[in-house]
């Protein structure tokens, strides 16, 4: 090979090299693609992010110790926001800037998520919404992000049909506790939906202010119009209060709660009162076969302090991180932000063995409405049973 | 060697500096201000204009605490206050962004008459903890109004615009968040050098012999309230007009007790403890963050999800090194170091 020609080898390698240099991904390198996440992992939601940065730690693990994606190892930063809206920002605007991530598998709660919105569609990033499915984050459809849940009323929906069907409640007198928001309206919603479908008789929609901690007035609402069955749109510690009251004025009443009823937390709490609800869920649980399978992966993957915070939310951690490590692994060696959000739009019936239902992305939303299924807590054992499959609704 | 003590004249006695350096020091850290664009990313900005924002309300909290001695719990809900008035002007009934901002300042300053009328016959815990109930019946009022309000579920709030140019994005918000701390700064120490501030220096000091010296210790102290109340009130605005977002879980209590922080810190009474004070506090976790990632990623794990736990440990931490070691906070540190280089080699 003559001087010249050598050199002209030279330089189309050179040429080439800073070609490839220039192609290469933010977030992206030969050997590793980083994600971030945005959890609230300390304060009063603690429980959740923890949880949910530790089903993100567990899929991680499971993916690197099979030797990674197309021989690159997934790694995350998470950030603490707080659940404080303004700090959500901030920690979103120092993974996409500072740390210069890949990807988001982790959004925090529901209003944190649509303050983070604009600075996540300008950056373009691919994103995974599965903690907190509000309707808001999909309409209009930003075409980077993508949410894993079913709309709210769903959640209420399925569990009045399942009592109104199952628990031999079709000529009993319905009520329901809703918080006066947008997400307790969705839940009155699902919950007006089925007593209109089925032709059940609602006697109490009662609304409380967020924040409240006494019922005891909306629960002697209840007992004077003689509920036999209650649809409770509240939260963690809100749903024990309610039962205790239950408890204290003697009501025989069937209850039907939301997912977050079945956070081993609230179990707890609500266990006393001794009354067994009905929890509806899109992810599987930890007292059921796949969600402990993923309990012993967890065991072998996670720190004692991870796996100390596992509940549903380890499962929706796992999940939207397995789905972003789908969406990547089909781009094959070449990922691009523009391949993966591609990959992901085209997404269609993917297993997460059992974990959820399938999940799809090939819909004008970008939203994987997930079928439901139907859980029972056990006081005497504080522990959650399933009483049907996913269902879609 | 200038000794700094002697001033011969009343102009010195009420001028802004006493002396040509501290314009020298102020223009430098302007002109690095201004340039900061062009070195930091979104994140960095996105800290530079909490630290602007945020030392707007301090620069406030430290009139009424640090110069008036009337100290408050309650500015938390003077946030809050001047947040929503921004977002209900600007995205329900459309007013121009600019005089929005005024406005919710003025909002805030009329809301501060519900603590500072008690003010005239509370004095130290019990007026903190009748500031501090201030900031629960606001974020309850917030809750519950919700035709106003939207309740829980937030306002999204409109971008600002001056005279049809959007200040959208981090860059442009900088310079604006940038131009209202110079105004703010220049406000507060113009408002130091005149009868105002010093009547709240003497109701500070003492009372009774303010009042003995013709001081009307009801008006003054109201007017603390008020215009502590404003400064917040506009901070307020910009942190929504920031974040373009807001609910009520951004104005924890835990707002109020980090401001307090800020001018402890920093130096009460001193408008550069009041910005040195917020620029420790809100750089405090980035900086824990450093530290972690300079002791191991084994640590910084560890901590990634204890970040804000732990900086509430060092809110205490550092408070109370600060009131046994330097009392006067930053602003007496840099004070100290000046007098040090000045009086050197004759100074202790």
């Amino acid at each position: 090979m003559s001087l010249n020609h050598l050199a002209a080898a030279l330089a189309a390698a050179a040429l080439l090299a800073s070609g490839a240099v220039r192609a290469q991904e933010v977030g992206v390198t030969a050997t590793e693609i980083l994600l971030g996440e945005v959890q609230p992992m300390s304060g009063p939601a603690s429980l959740i992010g923890k949880a949910g940065a530790a089903g993100s730690k567990l899929a991680i693990a499971e993916i690197n110790a099979a030797g990674g994606i197309n021989g690159r190892k997934l790694r995350a930063i998470y950030e603490d926001d707080g659940y404080v809206p303004a700090r959500s920002v901030s920690s979103v605007k120092k993974l996409i800037d500072s740390d210069k991530v890949f990807a988001l598998t982790g959004t925090t709660g529901s209003s944190h998520m649509v303050a983070m919105l604009p600075t996540i569609e300008e950056a373009k990033i691919p994103t995974i919404v599965h903690m907190a499915p509000n309707p808001a984050v999909v309409s209009p459809r930003r075409a980077n992000v993508f949410m894993i849940g079913p709309d709210y009323d769903l959640a209420g929906y399925a569990p009045i049909k399942y009592i109104a069907e199952k628990m031999n409640q079709k000529g009993g007198k319905f009520g329901i506790l809703y918080q006066d928001d947008d997400f307790g309206k969705a839940l009155l919603a699902g919950y007006q939906k089925a007593v209109k479908e089925l032709g059940l008789n609602s006697v109490a929609e009662i609304a409380f202010k967020r924040g409240a901690k006494d019922f005891s007035a909306e629960v002697l609402t209840l007992k004077d119009k003689g509920v036999s069955a209650v649809y409770l749109g509240t939260l963690t510690t809100e749903s024990a209060a309610v039962m205790s009251e239950f408890k204290r004025l003697d009501m025989k009443v069937a209850i039907g709660t939301l997912w977050a009823g079945q956070l081993p937390a609230a179990i707890k709490l609500a266990s006393p009162a001794g009354y067994p609800y009905l929890i509806p869920d899109y992810y599987a649980s930890n007292y059921d076969a796949p969600g402990q399978a993923l309990m012993e992966l967890a065991k072998k993957h996670l720190s004692a302090d991870d796996f100390a915070n596992f509940n549903r939310y380890t499962v929706s951690g796992y999940v939207g991180t397995k789905v972003i490590a789908e969406g990547i692994r089909r781009c094959g060696a070449t990922v691009t932000r523009v391949c993966v959000i591609d990959q992901l739009s085209k997404l269609s019936n993917y297993s997460t063995g059992g974990l959820t239902g399938p999940i799809s992305f090939n819909n004008p939303k970008g939203q994987a409405v997930l079928p439901i299924k139907l859980f029972q807590t056990e006081p005497a054992t504080s522990s959650v049973k399933s009483v049907t499959d996913f269902i879609a609704y | 060697m200038r000794s700094r003590t002697y001033s011969t004249s009343y102009e010195r006695l009420v001028a802004l500096a006493d002396h040509r350096a501290p314009w020298a020091w102020a223009g430098f850290a302007l002109l690095l201000a201004l340039l900061a664009p062009l070195v930091f990313g979104a994140f960095g900005l996105n800290l530079l204009i909490s630290i602007f924002v945020l030392a707007i309300g301090v620069l406030g909290l430290n009139l009424l605490s640090g110069v008036a001695g009337q100290i408050s719990l309650g500015h938390a809900g003077f946030l809050l206050i001047g947040a929503y008035a921004q977002a209900i002007f600007t995205t329900d009934l459309k007013l121009p962004t600019l005089l929005s901002i005024a406005l919710s300042g003025f909002v805030a300053a009329a809301a501060s008459l519900v603590v500072g009328v008690p003010s005239l016959r509370l004095k130290g815990l019990y007026l903190a903890i009748t500031t501090l109930a201030f900031t629960f019946i606001v974020r309850h009022v917030v809750l519950f109004a919700e035709k106003l309000t939207r309740g829980s579920e937030g306002m999204p709030v409109e971008p600002l615009v001056v005279a049809g140019f959007s200040f959208k994005g981090d860059q442009r918000f900088y310079y604006a968040a940038l131009a209202m701390l110079v105004l703010f700064i220049l406000i507060t120490l113009n408002l130091m050098r005149t009868r105002i501030g010093r009547a709240w220096l003497a109701l500070r000091d003492h009372d009774i012999a303010a009042r003995a010296m013709g001081i009307d210790l009801m008006r003054y102290k109201l007017l603390a309230f008020m215009v502590s109340a404003f400064y917040t009130g506009v901070a307020g605005a910009l942190t929504a007009l920031h974040t373009r977002f807001i609910n009520v879980d951004t104005f924890s209590v835990l707002v109020s007790i980090e401001a307090l922080a800020m001018i402890i810190v920093g130096g009460m009474g001193r408008v550069l403890g009041a910005l040195l004070g917020t620029a420790l506090i809100v750089m405090l976790p980035e900086t824990l963050s450093m530290a972690f990632g300079l002791a191991g990623d084994g640590v910084r794990t560890l901590m990634a999800d204890r970040i804000y736990e732990v900086k509430g440990l060092m809110y205490g931490v550092v408070i109370l090194l600060f009131l046994r070691l330097e009392p006067e906070g930053l602003a007496g540190i840099w004070r100290k170091s000046k007098r040090f280089w000045v009086q050197w080699p004759l100074s202790k």
